[in-house]
């Protein structure tokens, strides 16, 4: 469990370290800044100093996981999440204050972009309807064996690959993973959906590189999103039938580290594409481009004031509910919306439930 | 199609709709029956108000270069009428817009050499060739 943990603690610092790079050049730290400033060295000492307080915030949290009992030790994450928004709170403050300071956006053209296309290009469905058949195709195969399946069968199987909790037989303990699944399934095909729908070009100081990074991002992130949910498919799938058949033990075990192990590889592998992308990016808008060098182009908005922190989205003026990230790659919700209020609220009493609810059990 | 609207600008970013659409129509980027996004959609796609996309599309509406119908807004046929204008009116409302903006090229000592030029230039960027109605081919060169 502990070791569970110390590589949780390793993700979170390690994803909070690069998403500086993830995101737009021209909103380091979640602060817009004209494109001529990425470059600025208060930018670039806030940002090294984001990363390295992301290290030590990792640090802290791995000797938090060595030292605390088992029980306290799920803390450690909330803890190095809340080390990391301190760190970001304060190495951002930098960048505001020079840039308010010297005016960056004063003379700064500046433009709002918007499609009066109709038609979107569609969704690729297929992943999603391949997994949901998959799944069909268990519950199916698990229907013709359900008369044969004895009166109590496994609940939960423990971090050995071996079963600990046993439930009475009826369709929710047998079917229930499946119909985990396909949940799964649906949730996955809208955020694929949404990430479609989200796509926006900017102007952000050079359209043709701001249009390049919007297009290889949003296919990245769909093909993420397809990949996901086919491998995660594949993996319950594997664990149910191996449950149906009472295999236990080492086959267990290496499905489940499959699970865990192929979505990184994937998430490390979206990540160079994105990382790749924005090293174009900056290279055109610090010139060092020559098919780009000396353009003037106009820049997005400074549009802070509608970015609480940089990272909660704020306006009660844009009908969206899901807007694109800025601090980070994905899509966040608008909280000024009645759905982005339900969601963050939500997801608040979600995690507020997870965390306290074991300690009280216990 | 993308068009970019200037939050900077003295003009309102309704107004600013409004011209990019007119522009988008005469360079025959937007075709007769072609549809345009909802006033949410467009708005969403922008980040601003719906109500400032409302009132582009009903300044366009009323000025007859898009209708709208159950099945959405669309880019309005020209050779139909315009809209609660009626043809002699928006000539007339035109010919005194143009005589406006020609005079405050003059107030401002423009050469006249250049505001034809202007003209021609804009003529060529806005592309052809174009339908044009037999009532305006007729009226050319009678000025304001």
């Amino acid at each position: 469990m502990k070791w569970v943990l110390v590589g949780v603690v390793l993700v979170i610092g390690v994803l909070s370290a690069v998403t500086p790079r993830m995101s737009r050049p021209t909103v380091p730290l979640g602060v817009s800044v004209p494109s001529a400033r990425i470059g600025d060295p208060v930018v670039r000492t806030s940002v090294r100093r984001f990363m390295l307080g992301c290290a030590l915030a990792t640090l802290v949290s791995f000797l938090l996981v060595m030292v605390l009992p088992e029980l306290l030790a799920v803390t450690a994450t909330l803890a190095e999440i809340g080390l990391i928004l301190v760190v970001y709170v304060v190495t951002r403050r930098s960048i505001i204050e020079a840039k308010q300071r010297d005016g960056w956006y004063t003379d700064v053209p500046v433009r709002i972009s918007g499609s009066l296309s109709v038609e979107r290009k569609p969704v690729a469905w297929w992943p999603y309807a391949v997994s949901l058949l998959t799944l069909a195709g268990v519950a199916a195969y698990g229907a013709t064996r359900y008369a044969d399946m004895p009166g109590r069968v496994v609940t939960h199987t423990g971090a050995d690959g071996m079963p600990d909790a046993w439930g009475s037989k009826n369709v929710w303990t047998v079917f229930g993973p499946v119909a985990v699944g396909v949940g799964l399934v649906l949730v996955m095909a809208l955020c694929g959906w949404a990430v479609r729908r989200s796509e926006r070009p900017t102007p952000d100081g050079n359209r043709r590189v701001a249009a390049r990074r919007g297009e290889v991002t949003a296919r990245a992130s769909e093909r993420l999103l397809a990949f996901l949910t086919f491998s995660l498919t594949v993996g319950l799938s594997a664990l149910v039938l191996m449950q149906w058949h009472d295999i236990v033990g080492g086959p267990v075990l290496a499905v489940l580290a499959l699970i865990l192990a192929v979505p990184l590889v994937a998430i490390a592998v979206y990540a160079w594409r994105i990382l790749r992308v924005d090293g174009e990016q900056r290279a055109a808008l610090n010139g060092s481009d020559p098919s780009s060098a000396n353009q003037l182009e106009p820049e997005t908005p400074d549009d802070d004031r509608h970015w609480v922190g940089g990272i909660v989205y704020n306006n009660p003026d844009d009908p969206r509910v899901l807007v694109p990230k800025r601090f980070g790659v994905g899509l966040t919700v608008n909280y000024a919306r009645p759905g982005g209020k339900a969601f963050y609220w939500g997801v608040l009493a979600v995690t507020l439930i997870a965390v306290t609810l074991p300690l009280v059990v216990q | 199609m993308e068009i970019e609207l200037n939050p900077q600008s003295d003009a309102p970013l309704y107004q600013q709709i409004r011209d990019r659409i007119v522009e988008a129509i005469a360079a025959q980027a937007l075709k007769p029956g072609q549809g345009l996004p909802t006033v949410r959609a467009l708005a969403g796609s922008f980040g601003i108000n719906p109500n400032t996309v409302a009132k582009a599309y009903e300044l366009l509406k009323a000025e007859g270069f898009i209708v709208t119908s159950r099945g959405g807004t669309a880019v309005a046929d020209p050779m139909a009428a315009h809209g609660a204008l009626d043809e002699n009116t928006y000539l007339e409302n035109w010919r005194a817009r143009l005589f406006t903006l020609i005079a405050e090229a003059r107030a401002h000592a423009v050469p006249a050499a250049d505001i034809e030029q202007a003209v021609a230039l804009t003529l060529s960027a806005l592309g052809g060739p174009h339908a044009a109605r037999p009532s305006v081919v007729a009226s050319e060169g009678t000025g304001a």
